[in-house]
């Protein structure tokens, strides 16, 4: 009996994992590439700009582009910038966080997206040379979510 | 005191306490401790009604200490008190009627913060076994965190819990091409901790392989899928739908 649910269980894994694999895989190869040519990024340098922007318009002009994290939030939650852009996260919120790809507490979306730890005043940046839609949350705060739309 | 200082559950809280309190030190912040004594308090009172009511003979909660600490290491102190409160009311309810053959059926703590946190609209934070995530630069985190987890993990291997620890670590990293997760404090927490709990995993070391495996696959299916966003946490999520999945072959 027992025997026979673990193989109904082993069955269903992979059946569930296979089917998922095969069309994760084909969507994949449908959809635009997410993997950027640069992933050396993660740094606790000083931002070079304090200041945030409107989510569209002057964004999208500029080759580099701030995100403040506060204590509500990251400001401008929605970023929408050119391919070729460098983001630039820096914390004011008094505590330490994160940028962490989206899905909480995986952070498998987008692991580029993974730029760990920042303490108050620090800063961590990514430069995002393919289009799509990049979705991350403070790991410290999983509530705390932005997104960047890369055009 | 010294009796009690031997049973596994209160080695397991103290052990969880010093990883609370170095959470604390690295956040430089003692805003968690008050969430920390109101979850102790709701696990507690409430485990101990319970076995009033079930009529079972009282004994010291180690069990509700180690699930409050749980709950309380994993539930943002930025939420209102009675969020982790009633994850552990949740926890002990499930503990003490969720059950089956004399066994709760799943990890009380788990289904606790799943819960609330479906409850009121937020996901599982794991504040307390974050700070340490790898970097280069912070490596000395991720060194006195293993050293913190390793009496855990030397418990573990004397239930004879491992083989569930190595075949999700394994089966998760392959899947997703990564090795990290051996250095991912979250999910060494999450296997070492959460994933070894004795009255809801298998006996048998084939059982445990492929109840590693099946939560590893499906931590990786749900959070592949778009809707992975409408779960709370999807590492619970996992554990939950596995507990129960594997109920019947301990």
């Amino acid at each position: 009996m027992n025997a026979k649910i673990i193989g109904g269980i082993i069955v269903l894994v992979v059946v569930l994992g296979g089917g998922f694999l095969l069309v994760n895989n084909n969507s994949k190869k449908n959809e635009m590439p997410v993997q950027p040519t640069v992933w050396p990024t993660l740094t606790q340098s000083q931002a070079t700009s304090s200041s945030t922007m409107q989510a569209t318009g002057d964004a999208m002009m500029k080759k580099e582009v701030a995100v403040g994290l506060t204590a509500s939030g990251f400001e401008p939650k929605t970023i929408t910038v050119k391919a070729g852009t460098k983001v630039v996260w820096t914390n004011k919120s008094g505590a330490v966080a994160t940028v962490s790809s989206d899905p909480h507490p995986v952070h498998t979306a987008y692991p580029p997206l993974n730029l760990g730890k920042m303490n108050d005043g620090a800063s961590v940046f990514l430069i995002f040379d393919k289009p799509g839609t990049y979705t991350y949350h403070n790991h410290l705060d999983a509530s705390t979510t932005g997104t960047v739309v890369v055009e | 005191m010294q009796l009690l200082l031997k049973t596994p559950k209160i080695q397991l809280s103290l052990l969880l306490l010093v990883i609370f309190i170095t959470a604390l030190v690295n956040n430089w912040s003692v805003k968690p401790i008050i969430p920390l004594i109101a979850t102790l308090l709701a696990t507690s009172i409430v485990d101990l009604a319970f076995l009033k009511i079930r009529g079972k003979p009282i004994f010291f909660p180690t069990a509700a200490i180690a699930t409050g600490i749980i709950i309380a290491m994993l539930t943002s102190s930025t939420l209102p008190l009675y969020d982790g409160m009633l994850a552990g009311v949740i926890a002990m309810i499930s503990k003490n009627f969720l059950r089956l053959e004399e066994r709760h059926i799943v990890n009380p703590a788990a289904v606790g913060l799943f819960l609330s946190a479906f409850i009121f609209g937020h996901n599982v934070s794991w504040w307390a076994v974050s700070f340490q995530q790898f970097a280069i630069y912070d490596l000395q985190f991720m060194i006195y965190f293993l050293i913190l987890l390793s009496p855990a993990l030397v418990s573990v291997y004397r239930m004879k819990r491992h083989w569930i620890i190595l075949s999700f670590l394994f089966t998760y990293g392959i899947l997703n091409q990564i090795l990290n997760t051996f250095l991912d404090p979250t999910f060494l927490f999450f296997s070492i901790v959460m994933l070894t709990e004795p009255m809801t995993t298998p006996n048998n070391h084939t059982r445990q392989i492929f109840f590693g495996i099946f939560i590893a696959s499906i931590v990786y299916i749900f959070s592949s899928m778009a809707f992975s966003a409408a779960f709370p946490d999807v590492l619970i999520a996992a554990l939950l739908l596995g507990n129960i999945l594997f109920f019947k072959l301990r």
